[in-house]
């Protein structure tokens, strides 16, 4: 069969439809299937106190939600070795998490910014692949401060700091991970 | 026999022009129209008369179908034995490397039943204010997250067969696909030995339970089988794996069977948030 006669050659196989469903069932696994963690749960009261002195961003639900923890973006800086298969893996993965989302339906949006996120790590994985991962973490940082800013009216600095430290802990526990793949040459 | 002489062989025998045909989906999907407009004219009393004929035409173009192919259907069984024998797969020929166009149309066709599903689902649950329905608590999530889990590490062991039989490493080929083949059969016997007659005896969740029950068990019900058709067919990989009957050049049942298993595994992510987790229950609210 010629190409002509199949239009998905070269666009579709076995190996690239795998490492989609594996890389969204993990992503969406990692947040439906665990305990949800918030980042108020693991960062040290003297530094909430800190950003939040007042109290009231700590005592938000909806924030709560927001700030949760999505242990499948620890794969986003593996893009490097998966490429757009596992982007659209994770942004599919992160929209079954947004379904489920007790923010709204703005977050439905959120798996817009992933893949945006997850593009720049495509982009720049060359050179050391620590610019992607950082875009990443400021994209979805910023949205996620304009989410937690119209759901709740706080201010946005103190929403950033969080939605940073979120972001930036997880990518960098995968970004470990990513260099000790890359040392021990597990993905060829 | 190499590529040239498998192509040969292949051409030899069978008439390329006639297996590229678009032509039976083109006669499917008229003939499928012409019926649903029929049925749909006469039901809802449009016009008796159109609706009948409409019917008619496609009973008659069937008639005409069935009289020019049945004939061939001796030849067309003839050929594909050779194909197989000339070390191809029945449609899924030429192309092994890549998901093959009959794979992928087949998968459409279950993304088109499970979204008519889906749809319906909703559908249904727009009418409620509150969903689960008040009297129905929510569903405990520990199940399907070991279900997930389950599913996650047979699409990774699939992967690895996948992977392996491209570089000709049969361990890969034949393991992978028989720890698929176990882990699948471990989801079907948590969810149809354990956790349905758990919620059918405890009477927490039964079919007769409004809309949510009927619903529950019919999405799960239906999903269920299509696990089990894939424990089937990661079967019949396994088996004739373990008669080294793939290799580098020949794995397009492999590779179908392992499209499928990925498509069963992505479905089950969606009916996790849908059923357990009320997934899109903002819009509940607005409705």
């Amino acid at each position: 069969m010629s190409k002509q006669n199949n239009p998905l050659k070269g666009i579709v196989n076995t190996s690239r439809f795998g490492l989609f469903v594996i890389t969204a069932g993990i992503t969406a696994a990692g947040s439906l299937g665990l305990p949800e963690t918030s980042v108020f749960s693991l960062l040290p009261n003297n530094l909430l106190t800190a950003i939040d002195s007042s109290g009231e961003i700590i005592a938000s639900e909806k924030l709560h939600v927001l700030l949760t923890i999505i242990p499948g973006f620890m794969l986003a800086p593996f893009i490097a070795f998966f490429g757009m298969a596992a982007i659209f893996g994770i942004t599919l993965g992160h929209l079954v998490i947004a379904t489920t989302s007790k923010v709204g339906a703005i977050d439905l949006l959120s798996p817009l910014f992933t893949f945006l996120g997850l593009f720049f790590i495509r982009q720049y994985k060359n050179p050391g692949n620590i610019v992607g991962p950082l875009i990443f973490v400021l994209l979805t940082s910023l949205w996620l401060s304009y989410v937690g800013i119209s759901v709740t009216g706080f201010d946005m600095l103190p929403i950033l700091l969080l939605t940073l430290v979120t972001q930036l802990g997880v990518v960098s526990v995968g970004y470990v991970f990513y260099l000790l793949a890359k040392q021990l040459k597990i993905f060829k | 026999m190499t590529n040239n002489e498998e192509k040969v062989e292949f051409e030899h025998h069978v008439d390329t022009s006639e297996v590229h045909s678009y032509m039976p989906a083109l006669i499917g999907l008229g003939s499928g129209a012409f019926i649903a407009a029929g049925v749909i004219f006469m039901l809802k009393g449009f016009s008796l008369q159109l609706g009948a004929g409409l019917v008619g035409l496609f009973v008659l173009l069937l008639f005409i179908f069935l009289r020019g192919e049945i004939p061939r259907w001796p030849k067309i069984t003839k050929e594909s034995e050779h194909m197989v024998k000339a070390g191809g797969t029945p449609g899924e020929f030429h192309e092994i490397g890549d998901v093959g166009f009959p794979t992928a149309l087949f998968i459409l066709s279950e993304i088109a039943f499970f979204g008519g599903a889906f749809v319906a689902y909703f559908y249904l649950r727009s009418s409620y204010a509150v969903w689960p329905p008040e009297g129905l608590h929510h569903l405990d999530v520990v199940i399907p997250s070991i279900q997930t889990g389950l599913l996650i590490v047979s699409s990774i062991m699939i992967e690895w067969s996948t992977a392996g039989v491209k570089k000709g490493n049969q361990t890969a080929v034949k393991f992978g696909f028989l720890g698929a083949v176990i882990l699948g059969l471990g989801f079907a016997v948590i969810q149809m030995g354990y956790e349905w007659p758990h919620l059918l005896t405890t009477g927490e969740l039964t079919p007769s339970d409004g809309l949510f029950g009927a619903s529950f068990f019919l999405l799960t019900g239906i999903h269920g089988v299509h696990v089990i058709a894939g424990v089937i067919a990661n079967s019949i990989v396994t088996i004739k794996a373990f008669r080294n009957q793939f290799d580098e050049k020949n794995h397009g049942f492999l590779e179908a069977a392992g499209t499928y298993w990925h498509f069963v595994h992505i479905v089950w992510l969606f009916l996790f948030a849908f059923l357990w987790q009320d997934g899109l229950s903002y819009f509940q609210a607005v409705s």
